[in-house]
């Protein structure tokens, strides 16, 4: 089980070494899927509520 | 000032789909509705912003936040665009862990899930086409396009690391060439 902290810092890292785009979205996927914190069905909808809501979805 | 920040929480609030309609939106009220800053001014400050890690749309708020009213400026254009945002995505989430379980938004999900496959692969492709280079080059980047996705679909390699090496390798073999992608000659 990961803390508020550690889900932070992992999400602040990955965004600070993506240079925009899609360039963010493999760092988030290898450290949320690869490590048990998410599946892939799981990151998918949050992509898709991502790109329902309004404003810069960060990808 | 607050017309300012009317301005950004509109964008904020009212931009759905991410990246190009939020652009759109800011170029239409900044730039077109409000004149606060010149359509080349705008551009200057979109390429700037495509340098920044991150999301390129927030650094481009806060260099037009700059231009047009300094620190504050950028207080209001960031804090403006990105709160209220925030608060829209967090009540959805919030709204979709209440329904998640429901057959109607099962449904729905389903099919939101291969579009939004979807429309991810097209803006991938998009990038991997802004990206090319031409000439001998473009050789090169679709070998790059290629292998990072060989690598990071069949691999459990680090995406940094392929970055990294991506980098390492692009300076070995591309240090003679001149930037001549559509961007660039533009």
């Amino acid at each position: 089980m990961i803390t508020e902290l550690g889900l932070f810092l992992i999400l602040l890292k990955d965004s600070a070494l993506a240079l925009g785009g899609l360039g963010s979205l493999p760092l988030i996927r290898q450290d949320l899927v690869a490590t048990g914190l998410a599946t892939d069905a799981q990151v998918v909808q949050a992509l898709a509520i991502g790109r329902l809501s309004t404003g810069p979805n960060g990808l | 000032m607050r017309e300012f920040a009317n301005a950004w929480i509109a964008i904020g609030t009212q931009s759905v789909g991410g990246g190009t309609s939020t652009l759109f939106l800011i170029r239409r009220l900044v730039v077109e509705r409000h004149k606060w800053v010149t359509a080349r001014a705008f551009t200057e400050e979109r390429s700037l912003s495509q340098l920044s890690p991150g999301i390129h749309l927030v650094a481009l708020a806060g260099l037009l936040g700059n231009r047009i009213a300094g620190w504050r400026g950028v207080a209001i254009s960031v804090g403006g665009m990105m709160v209220p945002a925030a608060v829209v995505t967090a009540a959805m989430t919030a709204a979709y862990g209440t329904i998640a379980d429901q057959p109607i938004a099962r449904a729905a999900l389903a099919g939101m899930a291969p579009a939004t496959g979807g429309m991810t692969l097209a803006l991938a492709l998009v990038l991997a086409r802004e990206a090319r280079q031409h000439g001998r080059a473009v050789i090169v980047d679709a070998l790059f396009v290629i292998a990072a996705f060989a690598i990071l679909t069949f691999t459990r390699t680090s995406s940094i690391a392929v970055i990294v090496i991506a980098a390492l390798l692009g300076t070995v073999l591309l240090h003679r060439e001149r930037p001549t992608s559509e961007r660039s000659a533009e």
